[in-house]
């Protein structure tokens, strides 16, 4: 018996996405909370944001500093133009590889955005906030991005080598 | 390092950044370990942006799990700020200094 296709799956150029109404709304939503977040906030103020964006050199602060304003809002503007991507695409049941790499950049970001807010931990036994947290919804949904981002990887297979930045 | 006698050098100031970088040393860049990223993830990432086959990567994505940090690229600064630009862009928590 052939295994069942994931939601995620080669389809001619692309990737044919299965996914209901409910997981895409669920998207759009939290990529318009992310944005948000990306055009208001700074690192120094919000540690999902130092998570999103974090020190390359962070014993070295003048190094660090000349870092950063070598990129500019570069960083900051692929993380929004990702945003975009899976806006425009979250009805799509068809969507090109370079649209899925999107999704991907985006899903993860919401989980570090997501994990940063919970404090998660390493640890597998870690059932996160109980039943009756205001926090559990969020943790529920940290969960379901997980696996939603394990089932782009299945669907994308080995990745193309990305070109180094010049 | 000369030995002998030499006469004392007048007193240098000492630059603000202290951080003395040897230009002959290479840059490592080092990723550390996050409760966060899945290790599928971790490994899909050093395959895309290194090119590394499957087995080097997930090895490398062990390294970072189990022992808290893992070198996955070293040499000219250049280099090693770029690779550290991307491994950021792609939510990974990685570093860049002196090969010791």
């Amino acid at each position: 018996m052939p295994e069942e296709p994931g939601p995620f799956h080669k389809e001619g150029d692309g990737y044919a996405v299965d996914l209901g109404a409910g997981t895409r709304d669920l998207l759009v939503e939290l990529c318009r909370q992310s944005r948000l977040l990306l055009e208001h906030e700074d690192p120094s103020s919000d540690p999902a944001m130092d998570r999103l964006f974090p020190p390359a050199y962070p014993d070295d602060p003048l190094a660090d500093l000349e870092f950063g304003s070598t990129l500019g809002d570069a960083p900051k503007n692929d993380k929004l133009r990702a945003i975009d991507t899976v806006e425009r695409t979250a009805n799509a049941d068809h969507v090109t590889e370079e649209e899925l790499l999107a999704w991907i950049s985006v899903v993860n970001d919401l989980r570090l955005i997501l994990g940063t807010r919970l404090e998660v931990t390493d640890d597998p036994d870690d059932e996160g906030p109980a039943p009756d947290d205001p926090s559990r919804e969020a943790f529920e949904v940290y969960g379901f991005l997980g696996m939603l981002l394990q089932e782009m990887l299945a669907g994308i297979g080995a990745p193309e080598v990305e070109e180094p930045l010049d | 390092m000369t030995a002998g006698t030499v006469t004392a050098p007048v007193e240098v100031e000492r630059p603000v950044d202290e951080t003395v970088h040897e230009p002959d040393l290479p840059w490592i860049v080092i990723v550390w370990n996050d409760p966060i990223n899945l290790m599928s993830y971790v490994t899909w990432v050093f395959m895309r942006l290194f090119g590394y086959p499957r087995e080097r990567a997930e090895k490398l994505m062990w390294d970072v799990h189990t022992k808290g940090r893992a070198v996955v690229s070293s040499g000219p600064r250049e280099k090693a700020e770029s690779d550290v630009a991307r491994l950021h862009a792609h939510g990974l928590w990685a570093t860049l200094q002196q090969d010791a």
